[in-house]
């Protein structure tokens, strides 16, 4: 092919036999072990481990020849811009639509609201996880911009998380820990992160490693830190709404 | 079956479009990114949008009843060694097999890190040791809270001691680990233990499961920074 769109699609390949042909081996051990299904059960697992050998090597091949050579291509023509600020609104952009359109955020925004009887209704949250994640996702690019260093950001960050933990409500501080990567499925990883490794790539004084990486870090934290934060304001409104219940006796 | 087909596209196609659509309209506006580089650009997102549709459609159809026959197997030998070497081995398994984790392996690769396979050794066996105490926490009924704050509180310690550029991937693991496979895998299997446990429900015992696997590689990581570089 002119585009080498298959060019290194033997590596790809050789990656992906390792793993599936663990889970088979796992899997294979267990049913002779315990489980011993039916012969049928067992074949339609074969071709569920077949069907994810394909998409694996499928996905992967894309996000190597799309994904990662777009992400730092785009990475590093902001960052060979005058005006490197751009990338923070750019971020917010991204990190709204993505969730915004990820299924995986909608069953969370539904779960809450059955968490919270109702009271906290799912639209509401849906919109709050958007823009925690929007805002997180400016901030990581802020940092590769400005190059500040992670430490300032993570420690801070995942020591409000820990302290949050002792106020929220139980059920909440499980879902907020449970749902932390709900925004960074592996095509935003390829994007985003190729994307902040192609800017700390083109500007002076950053490392790629340091600089580049550590957004998806930074991301998982809005969805733990909003959603504990719901569960504070939503423990105040109801000891309010208990007391004024109570006042009305 | 026609059901799963149809959601799992639309899935396939709601994750991947707002992406594509930005990059497109960032190429069409603000760069002018080389010809070639483009078409490659839309032959690899149409892959890779084959890719995770049948990716997908393969762990639901399959590889997850399986995960949840195993998890409903589990408790039923009143033996916490088999609990903890199933835990660990599956564990391991759907990680390493994580499209998350091999993208961000990938990069690191690309972006000069030369590590060989060890980022996705070391995510994977993170995964299997805090999802395996995820499990036994559940049998002990130890409050979720108390787990979580000390795990993290661990990871928040060796930041301060782990130079930059392990920080930023140690963390990112963390969240890589968590992918659209590995978490209804164990979910999965989390879902079939607790189902079979009785006086247990997934609901109340099992949240927290999939947060706490994912400081596992945030700590592997870290640790390997901390003593090993």
């Amino acid at each position: 092919m002119m585009l080498g769109i298959f060019e290194g699609l033997d590596n790809v390949t050789l990656d992906i036999i390792l793993p599936i042909a663990l889970l088979l081996i796992f899997f294979l051990v267990f049913q002779f072990l315990f489980l011993k299904r039916p012969l049928r059960q067992v074949l339609v697992l074969l071709r569920g481990l077949l069907f994810a050998f394909v998409g694996l090597v499928l996905f992967l091949q894309g996000i190597n020849i799309a994904f990662v050579p777009m992400g730092q291509e785009i990475g590093s023509a902001f960052g060979g811009f005058d005006n490197t600020w751009t990338l923070i609104p750019l971020g917010f952009v991204l990190g709204f639509f993505i969730t915004l359109a990820e299924p995986q955020v909608r069953v969370l925004s539904q779960t809450v609201e059955e968490a919270s009887s109702g009271y906290i209704r799912s639209k509401t949250i849906l919109i709050l996880l958007c823009l925690a994640v929007a805002t997180f996702t400016a901030l990581a690019m802020a940092r590769t911009v400005f190059g500040i260093p992670l430490h300032f950001v993570i420690i801070p960050g995942y020591l409000i998380a820990v302290i949050l933990l002792f106020f929220a409500d139980k059920d909440f501080v499980a879902m907020a820990f449970d749902s932390g990567s709900i925004a960074t499925g592996p095509l935003t990883v390829a994007f985003m992160v190729s994307l902040t490794v192609g800017v700390s790539d083109a500007l002076d004084g950053r490392n790629m490693i340091v600089d580049g990486f550590g957004l998806i870090g930074i991301i998982t934290l809005a969805p733990i830190i909003s959603i504990q934060l719901l569960s504070l304001i939503y423990a105040v409104k109801t000891a309010r709404g208990e007391v004024s219940d109570d006042s009305g006796k | 079956m026609y059901q799963i087909i149809k959601n799992t596209a639309i899935e396939a196609l709601g994750a991947m479009l707002p992406i594509v659509a930005i990059i497109v309209t960032l190429h069409f506006t603000v760069l002018n990114v080389e010809s070639t580089v483009f078409l490659r650009f839309l032959a690899g997102s149409t892959m890779s949008v084959f890719g995770v549709f049948f990716f997908l459609l393969g762990a639901r159809t399959g590889i997850l009843p399986m995960g949840r026959d195993i998890g409903a197997e589990l408790p039923q030998h009143n033996s916490i060694p088999l609990i903890v070497a199933v835990g660990l081995i599956f564990g391991f398994a759907v990680t390493t097999a994580e499209p998350g984790v091999m993208t961000l392996n990938n990069i690191a690769t690309n972006a000069g890190v030369d590590n060989g396979a060890t980022l996705i050794i070391v995510i994977s066996a993170g995964v299997a040791v805090l999802f395996t105490t995820g499990l036994i926490r559940i049998i002990f009924g130890f409050p979720i809270k108390y787990v979580l704050a000390i795990t993290y509180g661990i990871a928040i310690i060796l930041a301060f001691f782990t130079p930059p550029e392990f920080l930023s991937i140690a963390f990112d693991g963390g969240g890589v680990a968590a992918g659209s496979f590995t978490v209804p895998m164990l979910l999965a299997l989390g879902m079939g233990f607790t189902s079979v446990l009785g006086n247990r429900s997934y609901l109340s015992d099992g949240f927290g499961l999939i947060g706490l696997a994912c400081a596992g590689p945030i700590i592997g990581l870290l640790v390997l920074g901390v003593f090993f570089f």
